[in-house]
């Protein structure tokens, strides 16, 4: 079963009490997930809310990826005692949630990840948390200083790929559905919602595309293609990775992940996942201590390749959604937007 | 689906990140950073980034568990605090309050070390209180106080990223204190200037204006002949030695021989090299100076730190924003722990317990007679414990069978004990040796304070509840004093920090509600002090900062023909210290699984060592086996080793030669030889 459906966009508009009200009956019915700011350090970041008072509307992007609620930072994938199975069951804590207030970069993001985790092997632990899932996504009124989905084409507003989408206008949010999910819900609470608003949304769009593209993201493809990059510039970023991993956690496309089993006494056994970065030399090496990967000048490459080149090779899109939120979070300064320019510009 | 984000500050190393415990259905399941934590800024290194698996472990001691013919068996805790109470109480009574000690701990909150403390002195009666700064930062904390008057890092994490320039000596500071190391690298891009002395290539020294690679054990040599050089080129700060300092005269006398000739053969460093750098860093102000424990961890540990201070004060860089003496502390909260008075000769805030005023402060607040007498060290106490002096220990989360020099003699000195408690996470060789192993829970699993490196007392909240049996470590330090019959009543960590506020000045405007968002750095005199950043501003804290003449004196133990090698120890990115906690978190111990030594290519070369070779390691103590690491990393005639494996020690390797100060160990330096095994 495809974790989502596409129909043609059916528009809408919701008032902003009616907003509160709609996600107060969410709050009773499913889970909520949406943003929330922390009482004691500022951060804003995707929790489950019981209230929607709880909610945060004053807010950029979240300094974590909504990712984590498909694809767990820590997993238990099942747990069995004994020695020797026939086979096992896996483990299914999927449920009915709704995440509220993505932003068009993070939408986008998850959609990558549905190609990835569905393609070749279906990775049930990730497609069934997304079947369940229905995603009310607002889009931005403005890049911030670190952000860059025009140049990726993953925002502010989106055109397709969303269960729901609110544009923001004076008393009310304009409102879009696109996909079977999304219509569902719609209809659930249809008496919520109003007629669409006069807003032209293909005029929001073109002055969405009319804020400068911080690169060309063609250029950055067909440099990084054709290996047109000084070495320099890898070997100054692979000396400046510590190898946190923290620009890969962060990042809401990336999808490694390790499994580790272990002995819970007593005599259970667990098997568990958990996220992994290709920024980790151990990573790519083998048993007998051998690593394809030589250098850390060609182990940070791989991110540049992968999310700029490769995935958009595979899947059309970028790998990278402009969310920004690996620039500021390296111990090197390994700032990913600023070397997507100098990239650009090494031809 | 029930996922918290709970704010805390990270259990590893003393830079003091703040970050979120992700909890999902009351399970650990993730770290997330925090873009407004004053440390940490939306960063972490790879040990806080994946903090959350370190407490998990399959293996945590669930259970009380008491010794019976030579075997643990699980027991309730009463039965277990009764049965410590009674032994405590016994040897007291036998031998006297002396004969015991107790450890307190760096990795342990202040509210722990507060109560530990208390514990050895009003219930035990002793000042024999101690704990693991002993092997790390002690000479720090006697020196600077010599010096400066005040012992802890003089100004904040955030002024290092605007120093001009940043000398930094004896610290691999990107690997060991990462997120300090993210401020030298900001500095360097914002055009700062970089001198880094340090026997190995560090990161660092790849990116430094100058790196002088010195002999490990060296320092002193070093540092008088910069001050030579600025002495004798008139590039010292003659208003501020006139004004701010004393023993001037005492110095250039001391340094007048080190001239950069002289030193040369010594250090093993091209004179002219240190002239440049000795021009550089007086001239590009202001100046912050970082060291850790290559400064340290010497025999001449304290003069070490002195001649340090000896530096900064030459070319004015102490008492302004963006210099000063920064000790990087190494552990989350060995500087609270300090601040707590876990020190033999210090009631908390660093009041000396020979002052009779001040000892009659503790009689009337603790409402009982104290000892005049300054305790013994952690060091002096294994030594006198082989010697049947100290009778009973409680180690709160230390593991000296693998921290401390020469764990051989170590594991005698233990076996001599009557009555040995250890309380800890994990089984750790010292664990084993002891007659009681008390489960204490884990930073995740309950709340309190750390004190990071820049003084900043910030909270750790409780995320999940005590794994299996465990127990907050402070709950069961007032268990054991109650049952000993000095009632210990709080009821909670709050009101452990409301007593220490109001006894250490320096902590008297501290409390858990002040301190819950972004923390507050000491001194902080009163309710509404606002902190301090950076310390000795306008004054030092003993009035003039002091300069002392100080020699080179050579490390313990020199190379010969059957030892040719200098080897020197210290700490990795992917680990942290004995490894209890990182060695079972899987991406940590999946990049670097096993023990190594590192060698120079030349040295590789002359004995037939490749890498990744086989081979063996020894010194007059003991010897290992483990892989060759050939790169041109050390320096020639140096090797280089982790000491995070269990498995594999360092320190069976390592001298038990001490500072005669602060009585810390030499780690960094000892004769060592190195053969290939086939
Ligand atoms: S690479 Fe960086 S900017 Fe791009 S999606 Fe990932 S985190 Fe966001
Ligand atoms: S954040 Fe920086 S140091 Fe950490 S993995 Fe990414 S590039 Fe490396
Ligand atoms: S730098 Fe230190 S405090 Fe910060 S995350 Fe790493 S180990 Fe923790």
């Amino acid at each position: 079963m495809p974790v989502t459906s596409k129909i043609e966009i059916k528009n809408a508009s919701i008032t902003k009490d009616s907003l509160s009200r709609l996600l107060k009956k969410i709050c009773k019915e499913r889970i909520l997930i949406a943003p929330v700011r922390n009482d004691d350090l500022d951060d804003v970041n995707f929790l489950p809310v019981t209230n929607p008072a709880q909610i945060c509307c004053d807010y950029d992007n979240t300094t974590t990826s909504p990712k984590e609620f498909f694809f767990p930072q820590y997993e238990c994938m099942f747990t069995f005692s004994g020695t020797s199975h026939e086979s096992i069951e896996a483990g299914d804590d999927s449920e009915e949630i709704v995440l509220f207030g993505l932003r068009a970069c993070d939408v986008k993001a998850i959609e990558l990840l549905d190609k990835f985790y569905e393609r070749n092997f279906e990775d049930n632990y990730y497609l069934s948390k997304r079947q369940k899932s229905v995603i009310i996504s607002v889009a931005c009124p403005d890049l911030n200083d670190q952000c860059f989905c025009t140049a990726t084409e993953t925002g502010p507003l989106l055109q397709d790929g969303f269960d729901i989408q609110l544009l923001s206008s004076v008393n009310a949010y304009a409102v879009q559905i696109g996909s079977e999910k999304g219509l569902q819900l719609f209809e659930q609470y249809q008496y919520l919602f109003g007629p669409p608003l006069e807003l032209d949304i293909n005029k929001l769009l073109a002055q969405a595309k009319k804020q400068k593209a911080k690169f060309n993201l063609q250029k950055v493809y067909e440099n990084l293609k054709q290996q047109n990059v000084d070495e320099d510039l890898w070997e100054d970023i692979g000396a400046r990775c510590q190898s946190c991993g923290l620009c890969l956690f962060l990042c809401p496309t990336c999808s490694c992940y390790s499994v580790k089993d272990q002995k819970t006494p007593p005599g259970e056994n667990r098997r568990s996942r958990q996220w992994d970065a290709c920024y980790f030399s151990s990573i790519t090496r083998m048993a007998g201590g051998n690593n394809p990967i030589r250098t850390n000048a060609e182990m940070i490459k791989r991110k540049y390749q992968h999310k700029l080149v490769q995935q958009i090779d595979e899947f059309g899109t970028s790998g990278c959604v402009g969310c920004g939120r690996c620039n500021l979070a390296c111990v090197g300064n390994v700032n990913w937007l600023d070397n997507i320019i100098k990239i650009e510009r090494a031809t | 689906m029930n996922l918290q984000y709970i704010p805390t500050t990270c259990p590893y190393c003393g830079a003091g990140c703040g970050f979120y415990l992700k909890v999902k259905d009351g399970e650990l399941a993730g770290v997330a950073p925090s873009k407004t934590h004053p440390v940490s800024q939306g960063r972490l290194c790879v040990k806080g980034a994946t903090a959350w698996e370190s407490v998990i472990g399959a293996d945590r001691i669930k259970e009380p568990l008491i010794k019976k013919n030579g075997k643990f068996t699980k027991a309730g805790w009463d039965e277990t605090l009764d049965l410590v109470a009674e032994k405590f109480s016994k040897i007291k009574e036998n031998y006297g309050p002396d004969s015991l000690g107790v450890w307190g701990s760096a990795r342990c909150t202040n509210e722990l070390n507060y109560l530990a403390q208390k514990l050895a002195r009003a219930v035990f009666g002793t000042n024999n209180v101690d704990h693991c700064a002993r092997t790390c930062h002690s000479p720090t904390v006697a020196g600077l106080v010599r010096s400066f008057g005040s012992g802890a890092m003089t100004n904040s994490i955030d002024e290092v990223k605007d120093a001009a320039c940043i000398f930094a000596i004896g610290s691999n500071t990107p690997e060991a204190h990462p997120l300090i190391g993210w401020r030298v690298r900001t500095a360097k891009d914002k055009g700062a200037k970089l001198i880094v002395c340090d026997p190995r290539k560090i990161d660092t020294a790849k990116y430094a204006d100058i790196h002088i690679q010195h002999y490990p054990g060296t320092d002193i040599a070093l540092l008088n002949c910069l001050m030579n050089v600025i002495i004798s080129e008139g590039l010292e700060d003659k208003q501020y030695i006139k004004t701010r300092t004393e023993g001037f005269e005492e110095l250039k006398k001391v340094v007048a021989k080190y001239t950069p000739k002289y030193t040369a053969p010594i250090v093993g460093v091209d004179a002219d090299l240190m002239v440049k750098a000795a021009r550089l860093y007086a001239k590009t102000k202001p100046a912050s100076t970082l060291y850790t424990l290559g400064i340290t961890e010497h025999t001449v540990g304290t003069e070490n730190v002195m001649s340090v201070a000896n530096l900064a004060m030459l070319t004015g860089n102490v008492g302004v924003e963006s210099g000063g003496v920064n000790p990087l502390r190494g552990q989350n909260n060995v500087q609270g722990a300090c601040d707590m008075a876990a020190l033999p000769n210090f009631y908390v805030g660093y009041q000396k317990v020979d002052n009779p005023a001040i000892q009659e402060k503790f009689e009337k607040a603790w409402a009982v007679k104290l000892s005049p007498k300054p305790g013994l060290t952690t060091t002096d106490q294994v030594i006198q414990a082989k010697e049947g002096k100290i009778k009973g220990l409680y180690i709160i989360g230390e593991d000296p069978l693998t921290s401390d020099p020469n764990i051989t003699e170590v594991r005698e000195s233990l076996e001599k004990l009557e009555f040995l408690v250890v309380h800890e996470i994990y089984m750790s060789p010292t664990a084993e040796m002891a007659d009681v192993v008390l489960p204490g829970a884990s930073f995740a699993e309950k709340t309190g304070s750390f004190t990071n490196s820049e003084r900043r007392i910030q909270l750790i909240n409780k995320a999940i509840e005590p794994i299996g049996n465990s127990r907050p470590d402070w709950q069961i330090v007032c268990d054991v004093a109650t049952r000993m019959g000095y009632p210990f009543k709080y009821p909670g960590t709050a009101e452990v920090m409301d007593e220490i506020a109001s006894l250490a000045p320096i902590y008297g405007g501290i409390s858990h509600d002040r301190c819950r968002k972004v923390g507050l750095q000491w001194p902080c005199l009163d309710k509404n002090h606002p902190g301090t950043k950076y310390l000795h501003k306008g004054k030092f804290t003993r009035g003039l900062g002091k300069f002392h003449g100080i020699e080179h004196r050579p490390p313990a133990e020199v190379p010969d023909d059957e030892y040719p090698f200098i080897l020197s120890t210290g700490r990795m990115r992917f680990h942290y210290n004995v490894g209890t906690m990182s060695r079972r978190t899987h991406l940590l111990d999946r990049e670097f699984p096993f023990m190594f030594v590192e060698v120079s290519e030349n040295d590789g070369q002359k004995l037939g060592i490749r890498d990744m070779d086989d081979c063996q390691v020894s010194t007059r103590r003991g010897q290992l086996k483990v892989k060759a690491r050939v790169s041109d990393r050390v320096k020639e005639g140096v090797m280089w080793m982790p000491f995070h494996y269990v498995e594999a020690p360092a320190n069976l390797l390592t001298n038990d030669a001490f500072c005669p100060i602060a009585r810390t160990g030499e780690y960094k330096a000892c004769a060592a030889r190195l053969e290939k095994v086939s």
